[in-house]
């Protein structure tokens, strides 16, 4: 049931005209769109961040950037996100630090971890609090598709 | 000459030598901020360019051989070549082949100097891990620059090249711990591919006098984690008799883990030296099988400190070992009780204690852990 | 009586020529060094040591009196210096304020029971709290005993092999733990203890507990510093490095293998200087027992402290180190000169004795002598000119071969930095060093000395940052 609604889904905004653009301009044209999904990309690395922003705004999301721990906890605090993206190190509050701390004052929107080291505990605990995990360096379609998991 | 007029010349020299040190400071230091403010803005316009490359199949990327020249381009290759993995890199690909960014730096490699051109194009090879490269690299292994060589077994490795192995183990011997211990990073890179080369390298070498050298080897095989090197490991560790090696084959066995890891390690926990029991119990832990949990437990009040302590922390991560430390808290040795609850607290028992404690729901076991956690400590014995 | 000023004059002479020589020599050395070590920190990816967890784990051991403004700020930037295995072991030495509290609050401390064996002796420990947090935190908390007996506290409570001592109030590059661990994994068996570069804060833009940009302040006693750091941590200390004879690991960061550390007693209680002390009888523990060691020094390892801003703080911390620095001399007066002591016996701690500890008495002797020559008539006045001049320009000479060899680091190079920096080379010798000789002279003879806590009047590493932003 949940598969065929994302089916229906996927083909309704094929047939939608506004988002069948040209790449290249696919960007500003989408975001009239009520229902866009904003996401929320938090990492130190301007890499990281820029690789992401080109990425999911051709998608159609809207994303906001945040470069420190810190403006990432007050950010998601602040404003309404349908997903957040977050670097583990991160100077200010840890990603995971980040993500307790939003647990426990009510921010419950998914979210996904970003990792370059490999830490067991981390994992482990970051899937308990159902929060995804994705290892540094990363498969970009694979990154993609399980950001469009949250929303399917 | 008068020493008055000696002192009057050396003092003019000095000032000379103050002035041209003067000027050319200042104008070092502001060519210098000058480069990299431009470099750090044309970074980010290749980053952002680059990108929206990559996540418009199709694009043509709008770039030449002029901007494989520019660091701030190869900077921000290497950058995303090191975030992306897999698919994501073909697009990537495309861009350095446009722009024949491996031809130019491997043009510059090859060259006599200067020193900071050829390493700059020897790391650029080596972290994007084009393939075309391979044979410049392996030429490079014998290179007379030691961080070239490093970087070359790196470039290797990233791009699976299993050939290079043995021309890298072939090298291992005569290199410096530095070398060795970089060297044994990109061993470690090939994974699976690289287990027999290593194995027959230990085999061949671990009588010879180089046992740093083979110590980074068998910890190779540790971190690539296969079950193949197993039994070599197993052989070595009976007949070696240096600690260091030994010490090396136990937490490589630990981290392979598996039944055959297991029988060699219940042997090494009946050893008189404690380096070799507190690493086994350690290996115990990683390997996470539960029918070692009597010998973990008996091994809490060993006689050595270092011991008791690490087999509690195996126990912690053992199924039914939390159990074991509750019943250790009664132990009589105030070490043992002191590493059971080290490790109980670790384990997130004490913060559950307390939880069920406030919300009234708190065992006599909780009771217990939280009472002896507010005992003072400094313990003699 | 004139044949005595002659001498004494003359022999001043060689001694400032000796001592130039000296300096000259260990900065072109320093400048082979750090060339040599360039290319490697700027292509090396030492970074990728991080990702294999063959680099040995490290705790770091913070020990903290009364520092409940920044502490909590200080272990968040030191929590993601970018290393795979990392324990945070804080010392509370008796802090008569929050301190305790605030690391509670703020990281979920539990009091906690753990194997602790005092295998240094110190003063009583009342309780150990362990963090169920994702920074691994244990903090000991102990009864008041000093700097050195909270670092050896928390040397104790260390679970790892080495121990990174640092201070609550230092911000930590984010690279510098792999930076200075590369010797430990290059020769883990001989590498003991590791020093890093140390680099004044004050003025610098410093958010989120993180450098953000590196400038030069504008005050005169900071800025003298800056140059004073660059001198010691770039022309001298990569060439003594070299020649295996560093004879002080500075305390605002050191890593110490651990059991080098308890096998010769840890930090000396209540020592003025217990970095030199502990690394010089590292060096005699272990040429004595003929154990083959090395004592090294990363320049690229870097780390920001707070120094002194007014005369009145700076004075006393003068007394202090060169009451310290006679506490050592003192005590290691049979290495002076000794063979047996290799390089570190004959030209390094000899030089420490030579040009840092005697370094004020002849300076002093010399502003004395020199009116007294006058008085006498020995005084060739014109050459006095030439000298007092010479003096000056070497000085300036050694400045800007500081500020040179530094250049490899990329510091300081904003317009008003480059200014600062020639300026203060220029006007150093014009006043600003000569106080600092007073001040050592009078730690000759006692003179009131920072606690070994120092009073210096902490911002805290947040309120820096705010200050300057």
């Amino acid at each position: 049931m949940i598969h065929l609604q994302g089916h229906i889904a996927f083909e309704a905004k094929q047939g939608n005209p506004g988002l069948c653009l040209p790449e290249s301009t696919g960007l500003k044209k989408v975001s009239f769109l009520a229902d866009m999904k904003r996401i929320l990309v938090a990492d130190d690395a301007e890499v990281v961040t820029t690789l992401l922003v080109s990425a999911l705004e051709v998608k159609g999301y809207e994303v906001v950037v945040a470069n420190n721990g810190r403006q990432a906890y007050d950010l998601g605090v602040d404003q309404e996100f349908d997903l957040a993206i977050v670097d583990q190190l991160m100077p200010g509050l840890l990603g995971s630090e980040i993500l307790l701390k939003w647990r426990e004052n009510g921010v419950t929107m998914p979210a996904i971890v970003l990792s370059g080291v490999e830490d067991d505990d981390l994992i482990v605990g970051m899937l308990e609090m159902g929060v995804d995990f994705v290892r540094k360096p990363f498969r970009l379609p694979e990154l993609l598709a399980r950001i469009n998991r949250h929303f399917s | 000459m008068t020493p008055f007029q000696a002192a009057v010349v050396v003092a003019v020299m000095v000032f000379a030598v103050g002035l041209v040190l003067l000027i050319g400071v200042v104008a070092l230091k502001l060519s210098r901020r000058r480069r990299a403010t431009a470099h750090n803005i044309r970074h980010g316009e290749y980053l952002r360019a680059i990108s929206q490359h990559i996540v418009a199949p199709g694009s043509i990327p709008p770039f030449t051989a002029h901007e494989a020249g520019d660091d701030a381009f190869i900077d921000a290759v290497i950058a995303l070549r090191s975030t992306l993995e897999g698919d994501g890199i073909e697009q990537l690909s495309g861009v350095i082949d446009r722009t024949g960014l491996i031809e130019q730096q491997a043009a510059k490699l090859r060259s006599l100097f200067p020193l900071g051109r050829r390493l700059r194009a020897v790391v650029a090879l080596a972290e994007i891990g084009d393939v075309r490269a391979a044979r410049l690299l392996l030429h490079h292994l014998n290179d007379r620059v030691p961080e070239i060589r490093v970087q070359s077994a790196r470039g290797l490795a990233r791009m699976r090249y299993t050939s290079a192995i043995d021309v890298i183990l072939d090298r291992f011997e005569g290199e410096s711990r530095w070398v060795q211990t970089r060297f044994a990073e990109s061993l470690a890179l090939f994974g699976r591919d690289a287990v027999w080369p290593l194995v027959a390298f230990i085999r061949v070498h671990h009588q010879h006098d180089n046992k740093k050298g083979i110590t980074e080897i068998i910890r190779v095989l540790g971190i690539v984690g296969d079950s193949e090197a197993g039994p070599a490991l197993a052989e070595l560790l009976y007949t070696a008799e240096d600690v260091e090696i030994r010490l090396a084959i136990i937490d490589s066995l630990g981290l392979i883990g598996g039944p055959l890891a297991l029988r060699p390690l219940r042997r090494m926990i009946q050893s008189e030296d404690w380096r070799i029991r507190a690493k086994t119990v350690r290996a115990f832990g990683l390997i996470g099988d539960p029918s070692i949990n009597p010998i973990l437990r008996e091994h809490l009040l060993d006689p050595s400190w270092w011991v008791r302590r690490n087999s509690a922390a195996a126990l912690r991560d053992l199924p039914g070992g939390v159990e074991l430390l509750y019943e250790a808290l009664d132990f009589t040795d105030a070490y043992a009780r002191d590493a059971a609850a080290e490790a109980l607290a670790d384990a997130g028992e004490l913060v559950a204690a307390q939880d069920r404690l406030e919300a009234g729901l708190g065992t006599e076991r909780d009771f217990q852990l939280v009472g002896y956690m507010q005992a003072s400590v400094g313990v003699q014995s | 009586m004139e044949s005595v000023i002659t001498w004494i004059g003359y022999s001043i002479l060689i001694y400032f020529i000796a001592l130039q020589l000296y300096m000259f020599y260990l900065a072109v050395r320093s400048a082979v060094v750090l060339r040599k070590a360039h290319h490697l920190n700027r292509f090396g990816r030492v970074g990728e040591m991080l990702k294999s967890h063959r680099v040995p784990p490290v705790s770091i051991v913070l020990p903290a009196y009364n520092e409940e403004q920044g502490i909590v700020d200080a272990i968040r930037s030191m929590a993601i210096v970018g290393y795979p295995r990392l324990e945070i072991v804080v010392a509370n030495d008796g802090s008569t304020d929050d301190t305790l509290r605030k690391l509670i609050e703020a990281f979920d401390l539990q009091r906690v029971r753990i194997p602790y064996r005092p295998d240094i002796e110190t003063k009583r420990i009342r309780g150990i709290y362990r963090a169920n947090s994702p920074i691994q935190i244990t903090v000991v908390d102990k009864e008041n005993g000093g700097r050195a007996d909270a670092l050896n506290a928390g040397i104790n409570v260390a679970r790892y092999p080495y121990a990174l001592c640092t201070d609550a109030d230092v911000i930590l590059d984010a690279d510098c733990l792999v930076r200075a661990m590369r010797h430990v994994v290059e020769d883990r068996d001989r590498t003991i203890s590791v020093g890093g570069n140390i680099r004044p804060l004050n003025g610098c833009r410093v958010e989120l507990g993180h450098l953000v940009e590196a400038t030069v302040p504008k005050k005169m006693i900071p800025r003298m510093q800056v140059l004073e750091y660059l001198r010691t941590f770039i022309t001298s200390r990569p060439a003594w490095s070299d020649m295996s004879a560093l004879p002080n690991v500075s305390g605002a960061f050191g890593v110490w293998k651990r059991s080098a550390v308890i096998a010769v007693g840890g930090f000396t209680e209540g020592h003025f200087g217990e970095d030199m002390d502990l690394t010089m009888r590292l060096h005699r523990y272990h040429i004595d027992n003929l154990i083959p060691y090395r004592i090294v020094y990363e320049p690229a390892a870097v780390i920001w402290t707070e120094v002194p801003e007014s005369a009145r703080v700076l004075k006393r911390q003068r007394i202090r180190w060169h009451r310290g620095l006679i506490t050592t001399v003192a005590d290691f007066r049979k290495m002076t000169f000794n063979p047996k002591y290799g390089i570190l016996g004959m030209i390094s701690w000899p030089g420490m004795v030579l040009f840092e500890y005697l370094a004020p008495i002849v300076e002093f002797t010399g502003w004395f002598i020199i009116p007294i020559a006058w008085w006498f008539g020995l005084l060739n006045v014109p050459l006095m000119f030439v000298f007092l001049a010479l003096a000056f320009g070497v000085g300036v000479v050694n400045s800007l071969l500081a500020i040179l060899l530094d250049e490899s680091f990329g510091y300081y190079d904003r317009p008003a930095d480059i200014a600062r920096l020639v300026v203060m080379a220029l006007v150093e010798n014009l006043g600003y060093r000569q106080r600092t000789v007073l001040w050592r002279i009078r730690a000759l003879f006692g003179g009131k000395a920072t606690k070994t806590w120092g009073n210096m009047e902490r911002k805290g590493v947040a309120n820096l940052g705010s200050r300057t932003a």
